[in-house]
């Protein structure tokens, strides 16, 4: 059985919204990248926006436009990534606390700290009362979700997931994870993409994801996995933060000569930057063509059937393959 | 894709035992685990009960076999969750030996523990490195030497069957060749003061299907199985042939009056397991104490099974507390036990039934009867429901 993307869109720091893949980008000032604000109100009434957290307004927000891409008002499954959850939240809640020494806190922010709230949320604005997973694990936490809304639907237990990821970097979360290790060289974002998998034919196809937790990633062994060799690729996306990411060299030197895209300098680095990836992987396929910006390597060449997305945060890694059907 | 799953290990920490052994000790003999505060840092101590985990962050570690050094490495949550995961690996150990191993396990706070002692306290943040979710999910996997997949959910107090669900998944497809599914939680202050701020907290020993209940006692463990197909065990302890995961769709943290996501879980994870609902000997319920849970998980059962004709059930909570993530974990490690034992175990606390549901759990300790299929409950935040079903 075959799967295919039949609509995704992303919320991120470019002009990536309801939009085609920017032919233009704003290169970051200094400090964590915030999304750019889409207009939220044509999908959640100003009265439960208010109490909404930037996750969780562009969780839900970036899904109802991928549902709406699609058709569909009800999706067979609901599955979510997100590495860190619902932070601003978790932060608000804990700092009250602690402030005040544990006198009664408001139970809002508690409420609303819980991971599966962005989950939880689309299920009560879509009444959608099916399958609801949320995964949280680390930089694979996209990938997890991917992976199992991929088995469900070769298992014919759906024919429509809703998947995606999602993270948020608010002020509090940027000050103390900027020097940790992990993010020593990049550049620190928030954002996230939704999907629409399905049994029905479109012009994306997913070939599969793979999770990989060795320190070591064989590249061509792993393509195998994908019936693909080196030379069937035709465009990488990779994970690389800044101009000299070591992390990538190996993989990026293996596909020497083909266009090479990346996406963190401008979007930013976060448990979930990935799913950003298949966006553009998707958006790839569908227009054929790459604007010169988003290319660290290589020249557009207006041929796209296979693509392989690359990411690798501290031996976290994962391939996503995606071709043109 | 329709292999049949067995269970081949189960492994266990909570406030009546740090494994299985102590725990069934604990459940035949009508010990609970709920107590004064005795590790928890806290301004509490004095108002709430709850089911801690007898053993200090320091004591963990020496039973885990590390080194002192190293204890800064690990959240409780991580020790925890060490400590149940090598016991049930141990287990099935004996049934197989080198296979691909996986890891699915869930938690709601994750390193919380560690986070909330640091946080605004102390300049540098190295400490975040155990703060998400899926860092005692690696640190596991790392300790049983699990070189496979490891990933984690988090749907709130439902997370360990969707454990389950997600490892089976895995199995069926020939991702992993065994897989550690469960849950772990330690008790944080965050975790606490969050129940209490939504007012649902017991501040006595919880009654859960009680008339007066008044709410939950917050606690802490974790509680994994490992599952197999059957085809690759050489032994099992039981099959697991349903579960399934529905979403309310009602309200953030209340469970609807029909109760009609806990009836969707179970009528669908009976649908798959090809049991009636004659079938069930024992049902162990999600009964938190809570006065919205248990009136809407009783109105479930007697809608799934006829008022009158619910088969044997009961909360453990009353024995363990309510301990997030890893409820469904340390239950389905009760579940498996039930079946193991031909046991039923009682409803602590339990004097008068909730008006109009008539519904009354065992009281005593059960046994002699055979216990075939057992269905658990776990439902949580986000209108999370999930149900799984053991068997002989």
């Amino acid at each position: 059985m075959k799967l295919y993307i039949k609509s995704s869109d992303c919320i991120s720091a470019q002009a990536t919204f309801e939009s085609a893949l920017p032919a233009e980008l704003s290169l970051p000032e200094n400090g964590g990248l915030t999304c750019l604000k889409p207009d939220y109100k044509k999908f959640i009434s100003p009265k439960l926006l208010r109490r909404m957290s930037p996750i969780i307004r562009n969780g839900v927000t970036c899904s109802l436009s991928t549902l709406k891409q699609a058709n569909i008002e009800v999706p067979d499954a609901i599955i979510v990534g997100t590495a860190l959850g619902c932070l601003k939240d978790t932060a608000s809640f804990l700092t009250q606390l602690i402030e005040e020494n544990e006198e009664l806190p408001n139970p809002t922010h508690f409420i609303q700290s819980t991971h599966n709230t962005i989950a939880g949320q689309l299920a009560l604005l879509l009444k959608c009362t099916n399958y609801n997973f949320t995964f949280s694990q680390m930089h694979n936490s996209f990938e997890c979700a991917l992976l199992d809304a991929q088995l469900m639907l070769l298992d014919e237990q759906a024919n429509n997931v809703l998947v995606g990821g999602v993270d948020e970097l608010p002020e509090v979360s940027y000050e103390l994870t900027k020097d940790l290790d992990c993010y020593k060289e990049a550049t620190l974002g928030e954002g996230g993409s939704f999907f629409v998998l399905s049994t029905e034919e479109s012009s994306v196809e997913l070939k599969g994801v793979k999770i990989i937790n060795s320190p070591d990633c064989n590249i061509e062994e792993e393509l195998k996995h994908f019936n693909l060799s080196i030379n069937d690729v035709d465009v990488v996306i990779g994970g690389d933060v800044a101009e000299n990411d070591a992390t990538y060299s190996a993989f990026q030197h293996k596909f020497e000569g083909k266009p090479y895209v990346w996406y963190k300098p401008f979007m930013g680095e976060f448990g979930t930057a990935s799913s950003m990836a298949l966006w553009i992987a998707s958006k790839i396929i569908e227009e054929q063509t790459i604007p010169q910006c988003w290319l660290k390597s290589g020249m557009d060449f207006n041929n796209y059937n296979n693509v392989v997305i690359y990411n690798n945060v501290g031996g976290e890694q994962s391939l996503i393959v995606l071709s043109k059907n | 894709m329709n292999d049949s799953i067995v269970v081949t290990g189960i492994g266990v920490v909570c406030s009546i035992g740090t494994n299985v052994r102590e725990c069934f000790s604990s459940l035949k003999n009508e010990r609970a685990g709920i107590e004064p505060i005795q590790y928890l840092n806290t301004v509490h101590k004095e108002r709430f009960k709850l089911g801690e985990v007898k053993r200090s962050n320091e004591e963990l570690v020496a039973m885990l076999g590390l080194s002192h050094n190293d204890a800064d490495k690990y959240s409780r949550t991580a020790l925890l969750a060490m400590l149940a995961g090598r016991e049930a690996m141990q287990m099935a150990e004996a049934s197989n030996g080198a296979m691909r191993t996986g890891v699915v396990s869930s938690t709601t706070v994750g390193g919380m523990d560690v986070t909330e002692q640091k946080y605004l306290k102390q300049a540098d943040h190295s400490y975040l490195q155990t703060h998400p979710c899926g860092d005692s999910t690696r640190q596991l996997a790392h300790f049983i030497g699990a070189t496979g997949y490891y990933t984690t959910l988090n749907t709130a107090c439902s997370s360990g069957t969707n454990a389950l669900i997600h490892g089976v998944r895995l199995l069926r497809h020939g991702i992993v060749d065994r897989v550690v599914v469960g849950g772990v939680d330690a008790l944080t202050m965050f975790t606490l003061n969050g129940f209490n701020s939504l007012m649902i907290l017991d501040t006595e020993h919880c009654k859960p299907f009680d008339k007066n209940r008044k709410g939950l006692n917050l606690a802490e463990g974790a509680g994994y199985l490992v599952l197999e197909k059957e085809q690759d065990a050489n032994h099992f302890l039981c099959k697991v042939p349903g579960f399934a995961n529905a979403n309310d769709a009602y309200h953030q943290t209340a469970s609807s009056p029909e109760g009609n996501g806990a009836f969707s879980s179970m009528s669908q994870a009976l649908e798959m397991s090809g049991l009636s609902t004659d079938d069930i000997d024992y049902v162990n319920v999600h009964g938190t104490g809570t006065n919205n849970n248990d009136l809407s998980e009783g109105v479930a059962l007697n809608r799934l099974f006829g008022k009158g004709k619910v088969p044997q059930f009961s909360s453990t909570k009353a024995y363990t507390g309510h301990t997030l993530a890893a409820a469904a974990g340390i239950e389905a490690v009760f579940s498996v036990l039930a079946i193991q034992n031909d046991i039923i175990y009682p409803n602590l606390n339990f004097e008068e039934a909730i008006e109009d549901l008539e519904l009354i759990p065992n009281t005593k300790v059960l046994e002699g009867k055979g216990v075939n299929n057992v269905m658990s409950n776990s439902f949580g935040f986000g209108g999370n429901n999930s149900t799984v079903i053991f068997s002989k």
